[in-house]
């Protein structure tokens, strides 16, 4: 009982000090990756963060910027594009290869015009009021 | 040392309160073809850049708390495109709009979510739990879809019918109210056998309550509430087939078809089958480990939505099952030797055929104020015997519910009020023995919500019921939930429950013993001379989430209490060759403690461990003691570890649970002669159950598992099995597993998802 105790109280305290870990061995990078909705998000954001060393991937429909949290000894940033890539979307570095896009669900085809606008005009833009 | 604990926790709750937060509130709403605006239930609301967040209501609605830096609120919702706004008047209500993503409906989102979700706003203590955690154990039915979870134990109730049961807080199945689609699940002689009857792939999520509900469902729930919601025709258009089988000779196949009819109505069929042709006796005592059966099982409803506000759904389902179980064929070749001439053999054959409809009305221009009407007539036809024990029982049910719902003054203030009827007649024969009885109980009920902010809720809930049998009744209920700050969240509750005691259905595992039965029940004017049973739940529940290292996770502790007034007691403590039921004569109560603690242990790696201690004591003839058959320590130890998935979905998912009981009293055997007794406390142990299921593409998948990999069995389970007419014959005496090692295998196959 008094172990059990001991182990809540521990893992209580653990949240206060958990994000003050960051030291140097993690490095953060943004940088943009094309798309435009929220499964491109899903997609783009697992497949960063199945690649090795990546702590924490988010992805803004609306600025296109990922946001990367990695530990530089285990994946560079150039690994970090081609992760995008190989899921089929193109990082403001590296384009996709158009095999991959066109498997991508055709909704998500950020290259194409029509998608864009269709996303744009149902989509957001209603800010401000 | 407890009331320490929870003295502690209540200050640094109460601390927090002191410094309180302004709030900005709005609603969520999409735009559809036609230009009618529809409210966005579940969608996410979140500053930029903070981590304050919540989600929307059922009508869409959120209330957020403001941080210094608020400026952009953003609110998002799997499918739509998100919005984004400039807030400059905090004190307006927002208005925020998503938009509708091209082809929505063909596109499944594969969102890193934790497939069991423990409830962060609701006032009520719940968890979630999703067809990705149900996947986790392939088998069954309802009574196996809790074999990755903690607060639901699953136990074998006799060594020959293969039934199982559930149990929260330590008490038995029939204490948790079973709801489908928050309508009677499984209540009265569906307790039996009911859970088999609700095939798991039909299942698309379950929602868990401890503790006492709300007053909308009913009188009836004491330890909890499971609610469970079958896959529905109007989400998705698609065909799912499901086949599955295992080394103990079962085979199942289900098939599920939804489909729109047209802009109004959908449909969806469901279908189940299985079988067990073939008997298996892994302990070699004469008697087969599970029964042989058969079961076709249909459902079938309609729902129609005019998208004014009209929406209504109907439906039926129609369930046969037959079960034969007993001494194995093998025997009969020996029944010389054993000096007799028949077969013990148990047979039991049920039929449950119900209909049901639901109608609801949403007011477009009052975003609150809604009503609904519920209701559902069915019967349960139960033939069977037990060796030389007859039992019939039939159960005819109505059931009607109307609940009206809307504000005072201001959204701060909802109300749910509404009135119920239910008409129960229940008609059994236990060998010469008859029971009748036909209960009629209208009732109402009101309940009030006050929820100020999004930290802040108060649920207070009242019904009276007037019995045609056992009289009036009051039954309230106080839910209320407090978060401290954006990562933890108190709850507390108490309240009262009450049922009437199926008391011969609900036990029928005793039926395959040769007990002899004693109804010492004492009030003349109450079925078997016993009072309804009710009961006082408290609760007291705190939830942490917290992020280690980038990965997220959990911290929750459960304190629960439930003192019984009147409980029906099956006493089979004082012979091993009778069972005794009278009303409570003592106290009776279950005291309950929950640790749990979920975390992704390296990326990917989910682990779920729980600790419970039960404590659940009765009043017997013989004294205060445990309840027999449950553990008063248990851990428990969920990992599951996914990988990569391709661009076409395909990916290998593993998944482990281990589990450790403590040891559990047994009733007394201490009259019976020395090869027939047993000790008084069972073993403790441990099992371990495994699972690998590849998915080759988002439509179909592979999986195969292993149930109690270390083949721990509990040995003769039977007493004097080889003599199941003597009169020491006893099959209950359940608590561990009986069937060994088991190595099972399925598919999954999602067909022609059509573009809507």
């Amino acid at each position: 009982m008094k172990k059990l105790i001991a182990i809540i109280l521990c893992v209580w305290s653990i949240n206060t000090i958990a994000q003050e870990e960051s030291n140097k061995n993690i490095a953060e990078t943004t940088f943009e990756v094309d798309g435009v909705c929220e499964m491109c998000k899903k997609r783009i954001e697992n497949a960063v963060m199945r690649a090795p060393g990546v702590k924490l991937a988010e992805w803004n429909v609306e600025t296109h910027m990922l946001k990367v949290v990695y530990k530089p000894s285990k994946v560079n940033e150039d690994e970090l594009h081609a992760a995008v890539n190989a899921v089929g979307h193109d990082t403001e570095k590296q384009k996709a290869e158009d095999e991959v896009y066109e498997q991508i669900h055709k909704c998500c085809h950020y290259r194409d015009e029509a998608v864009i606008d269709k996303h744009k005009k149902t989509g957001s833009g209603n800010s401000a009021q | 040392m407890l009331k320490k604990i929870i003295g502690l926790l209540l200050l640094q709750g109460l601390s927090l309160a002191l410094w309180s937060q302004e709030s900005v509130s709005g609603v969520v709403i999409s735009e559809d073809k036609k230009g009618r605006f529809n409210p966005i239930p579940y969608a996410n609301v979140y500053w930029m850049d903070s981590n304050y967040g919540t989600t929307t209501d059922s009508n869409g609605v959120f209330n957020l708390a403001i941080p210094d830096n608020a400026r952009f609120l953003i609110a998002s919702f799997v499918g739509y495109s998100s919005d984004t706004l400039e807030v400059r008047n905090f004190s307006k209500t927002l208005t925020l709009k998503l938009g509708i993503t091209v082809e929505l409906s063909a596109v499944e989102i594969e969102a890193r979510r934790k497939s069991t979700e423990m409830s962060f706003m609701n006032p009520i203590n719940s968890e979630n739990i999703s067809q990705r955690e149900l996947f986790k154990a392939a088998c069954c039915n309802l009574s196996e879809s809790f074999e990755t979870n903690p607060s639901v134990d699953v136990n074998f109730t006799d060594a020959i019918s293969g039934n199982r049961q559930i149990r929260m807080l330590g008490l038995d199945g029939p204490y948790t109210l079973i709801s489908r689609e928050n309508m009677p699940g499984i209540r009265g002689l569906g307790n039996a056998f009911g859970l088999t009857f609700i095939p798991g792939v039909w299942v698309e999520s379950i929602q868990l309550t401890k503790g006492i509900g709300s007053v909308v469902n009913g009188y009836e729930s004491i330890a909890g509430q499971i609610n469970f919601e079958l896959k529905k025709p109007e989400v998705k258009e698609e065909t799912f087939v499901n086949l599955y089988a295992n080394q103990g000779g079962r085979m199942e196949v289900n098939f599920i078809k939804n489909q729109k009819v047209n802009e109004k109505w959908s449909t969806a069929l469901l279908l189940h089958g299985n079988m067990r042709p073939f008997e298996r006796d892994m302990n070699s005592d004469g008697f087969r480990d599970f029964p042989l059966q058969e079961q076709i099982n249909v459902m079938n409803r309609w729902k129609y939505d005019n998208g004014k506000g009209l929406m209504a759904q109907i439906g039926f389902h129609y369930v046969n099952d037959e079960k034969e179980g007993g001494e194995t064929d093998q025997r009969e070749d020996e029944l010389s030797e054993l000096g007799r001439n028949a077969l013990y053999r148990l047979k039991i054959n049920t039929e449950k055929a119900e209909v049901f409809t639901k109608t609801g009305i949403v007011f477009p221009s009052y975003k609150y104020r809604s009503m609904g009407l519920q209701m559902s007539a069915s019967f349960i036809d139960q033939e069977s015997f037990y060796g030389l024990r007859d039992y019939d029982a039939r159960e005819e049910t109505f059931y009607a519910n109307y609940i009206y719902q809307s504000i005072i003054g201001s959204s701060f203030h909802k109300f749910k009020a509404g009135m119920s009827f239910l008409y129960d007649d229940f008609d059994e024969r236990l060998d010469d023995l008859e029971f009748n009885r036909t209960e009629r109980v209208p009732g109402a009920f009101f309940e009030y919500t006050f929820e100020p902010s999004a930290n802040f809720t108060l649920v207070a809930g009242a019904r009276w019921d007037e019995h045609n049998i056992y009289g009036g009744f009051f039954t309230p209920r106080i839910h209320l939930r407090y978060a401290s700050d954006e990562y933890t969240v108190f709850r507390l509750l108490a309240g009262s429950g009450q049922r009437t005691a199926n008391v011969i259905a609900e036990r029928q595992s005793l039926l395959a013993s040769s007990r002899s039965y004693q109804f010492l029940g004492q009030n003349a004017d109450y079925p078997f001379g016993i009072p309804m049973e009710r009961a006082w739940n408290y609760g007291f529940n705190v939830l942490r989430n917290f992020t280690i290292d980038y990965r997220d996770g959990y911290v929750s502790l459960d304190l629960y209490r439930t003192e019984f007034e009147n409980q029906l007691v099956a006493d089979r403590d004082e012979s091993s060759s009778e069972v005794l039921f009278y009303n409570l004569e003592g106290e009776s109560y279950a005291n309950n403690l929950q640790f749990e603690l979920s975390y992704e242990l390296i990326k990917f790696l989910e682990m779920r461990a729980a600790y419970r201690f039960t404590e659940v004591r009765t009043e017997y003839r013989s004294g205060l003691r445990q309840k027999p058959f449950t553990p008063k320590h248990r851990w428990f130890v969920n990992l599951a570890y996914s990988t990569a998935k391709s661009l076409k979905g395909a990916n290998w998912t593993f998944d482990l649970t281990t589990q450790w009981f403590g040891e559990q009293r047994i009733p007394t055997t201490a009259n019976n002669p020395v090869e027939y007794q047993r000790g008084e406390m069972s073993p403790s142990f441990f099992t371990f159950n495994a699972q690998v299921t590849r998915n080759f593409n988002d439509r179909w998948s592979l999986y195969a598992g292993m149930e109690n990999i270390m083949n721990y069995r509990q040995d003769d389970p039977i007493i004097s099995s080889e003599n199941p007419f003597g009169n020491n014959f006893d099959a209950s005496m359940i608590w561990g597993p009986i069937f060994g090692r088991m190595v099972y295998g399925g598919l999954r196959m999602t067909l022609g998802k059509a573009e809507m």
